[in-house]
């Protein structure tokens, strides 16, 4: 993990053990007191990229909003109670296609360190959520990494430990962390699914700046498998890069060459799709990103590939995976 | 790329003066101006009022923003005597005392520098005057500083640095001190004014150069665009080049064409956009 030179820390986030061990963790770091984290994230004319090569950390105390309901562009898996939490805003890595850098004012990453108000309310929505059939759906590492921010402070080990305890409740953490070790000390439960999302070589090299490389991520996935959690694998997002298609079939094909296929919980595909003003914000303050400058085509608020595009990607990937793994397992998004 | 220097008093200014070697200009009447190569200052008067509008005025006739860094650069006092006279700080927070404000710069260079947060008050202030719980550096420009330039800038091209001059004893301070307490700190402040090049490079970041906002300008003329067709046509080449990595000349051939309605205008710029996005 980087360092962070600054650290903001909101006055009322003092008091939280988790700010103090973050402050003990960062000794060097200039500490700034405000006295609400919006005042240095909300900031006007902020400069995403720029911001990116220095990171500065935020620590507040959210105040309500402990979950929010899943929206149609987030993957739900079929679950009828989807919740996903924002325990921190932004994530360590900048991938070139990722929507956060529209999304928000600011490349700066937020820690909520008041962790047990998120952990009540998540019980309150589990005993009140609207299906009794099926557990409550929650994802915990969404618009961030939580465990490539493990080594700072181990929320995923927190959330992992709630989860086995909480009836009716499952967790994803989604990452494309290598850092499994930080978790592998943790009792397998039934309750979490870890979602690892792949890229192909080409892709991670180029487009996935300060991510893990595909080997790394892959041992860390088959560790995992063999320590026996649910794993779920995103083939999420497929870029039309050039040769796409022997790219990413020479990708499923090394994934499932390496990666025991019978311990996959289940896969997502899905192509590159993002909110049309992310993309138009994000491409007003960097023309650096091949990908993001695609002829896409819009659909309501959403940009993409044209639709031939997307279908011929999501065909030619779909038939590499059912090789190994049934359709019914494998949920997409076009 | 340009870097401003505002200051608040001549005798803080004259050491930059000399040392970038400005010249005197009359850009405005009221507010002494220099010039240098890529260094320009400007001598706002005390108070936050007149740095704010000494800042204003020079950013609101900048053609091109995003390559400045823009830097609030003086003598202040220190609440408190665990600093050194003459001691140079990057300033990381500045409060408004009247309004209670906060401005934030972003200090996206790495430095040496120790930091502080500073109180900005709209009268000269003594160590009764200010409140018992703020402890750090005490001035009179650097929120109105922030105000305007953070209206035409982004928080990373705003700089406050600030030299302690004494600890709010009422101490008079004369030019030649003023002075000195700069030059002490020149070599430092130097180096940080030109961390910033690095910044300022990294911004210039449009991929279509002059030669071919004017060809697409030229189209536009030619087939009178509108305004948003003119836009659309830019961020299509601007794919072009990126994802293509092809030149706009293949646009050129389309100035022998005319167009005499909006029917034949709109046929041309549906061929326009498909020779630079279709596949």
């Amino acid at each position: 993990m980087s360092k962070f030179s600054h650290i903001y820390i909101e006055d009322e986030a003092l008091v939280y053990p988790i700010s103090t061990r973050i402050l003990e963790r960062f000794p060097n770091a200039k500490r700034v007191q405000i006295s609400d984290y919006k005042e240095v994230f909300g900031r006007l004319n902020q400069h995403f990229q720029i911001q990116k090569r220095s990171v500065k950390l935020i620590l507040s105390v959210k105040k309500g909003g402990y979950l929010y309901r899943g929206s149609d562009f987030s993957q739900g898996f079929g679950y009828k109670n989807f919740y996903y939490n924002t325990l921190m805003l932004n994530c360590v890595y900048n991938c070139d296609y990722c929507y956060l850098q529209g999304m928000y004012p600011s490349a700066n990453m937020v820690l909520f360190v008041n962790l047990e108000d998120f952990f009540e309310a998540t019980k309150k929505a589990v005993a009140e959520r609207e299906y009794k059939s099926e557990p409550l759906y929650l994802s915990v590492s969404y618009n961030t990494d939580l465990l490539a921010f493990e080594s700072v402070v181990p929320y995923t080990a927190y959330w992992i430990e709630f989860a086995d305890a909480c009836d009716d409740l499952l967790i994803e953490v989604r990452t494309k962390s290598a850092n499994y070790k930080a978790i592998k000390h943790l009792k397998v439960t039934p309750r979490v699914i870890l979602a690892w999302t792949l890229s192909p070589r080409e892709v991670a090299e180029v487009y996935e700046k300060g991510a893990p490389s595909l080997d790394r991520r892959l041992e860390a996935i088959k560790e995992a498998m063999e320590d026996g959690w649910q794993v779920r694998l995103c083939f999420d997002p497929v870029l039309r890069i050039r040769n796409w298609k022997y790219v990413y079939t020479d990708f499923v094909e090394e994934v499932f060459r390496y990666l025991p296929v019978e311990r996959v919980y289940d896969v997502s595909l899905g192509v590159f799709r993002m909110n049309a003003d992310y993309l138009r914000r994000i491409r007003r303050l960097r023309q650096d990103s091949d990908i993001l400058f695609y002829p896409f085509e819009v659909r309501g608020d959403t940009v993409s590939y044209p639709l031939l595009h997307r279908k011929e990607m999501i065909s030619s990937l779909l038939e590499k995976l059912t090789r190994y793994i049934p359709k019914e397992r494998i949920a997409i998004w076009e | 790329m340009k870097k401003v220097i505002i200051t608040a008093l001549h005798a803080e200014a004259k050491p930059f003066i000399e040392f970038f070697n400005l010249k005197k200009s009359n850009l405005f009447a009221k507010i002494p101006f220099y010039t240098g190569e890529s260094v320009f200052l400007c001598v706002s008067g005390i108070g936050k009022v007149r740095s704010a509008i000494a800042t204003a005025s020079l950013l609101a006739q900048e053609k091109e923003p995003h390559s400045v860094v823009v830097f609030n650069i003086g003598i202040c006092g220190s609440t408190t005597k665990e600093v050194k006279l003459g001691e140079l700080f990057f300033v990381n927070k500045v409060i408004d005392h009247g309004s209670g404000r906060s401005y934030y710069p972003d200090i996206v260079i790495e430095h040496s520098l120790p930091e502080s947060q500073l109180m900005t008050f709209d009268k000269p202030v003594t160590q009764v005057d200010f409140p018992q719980e703020y402890k750090g550096l005490v001035d009179m420009e650097a929120s109105g500083f922030f105000e305007a330039a953070l209206t035409f800038l982004s928080p990373h091209q705003v700089v406050c640095l600030k030299i302690v001059s004494d600890f709010l004893e009422g101490e008079v301070m004369n030019k030649a001190k003023v002075s000195g307490l700069v030059e002490r700190n020149m070599e430092a402040i130097n180096g940080i004014i030109s961390s910033y090049d690095a910044i300022c490079s990294f911004l210039a970041t449009d991929v279509l150069d002059a030669n071919e906002h004017s060809l697409l300008e030229q189209l536009s003329m030619h087939f009178r665009l509108t305004f948003s067709q003119y836009h659309q046509l830019i961020e299509w080449a601007r794919s072009y080049k990126i994802h293509k990595k092809g030149s706009l000349e293949i646009l050129r051939q389309y100035l022998q064409y005319s167009v005499s309605d909006k029917r034949e205008r709109n046929n041309y710029l549906e061929k326009l956009r498909s020779l630079l996005l279709d596949e």
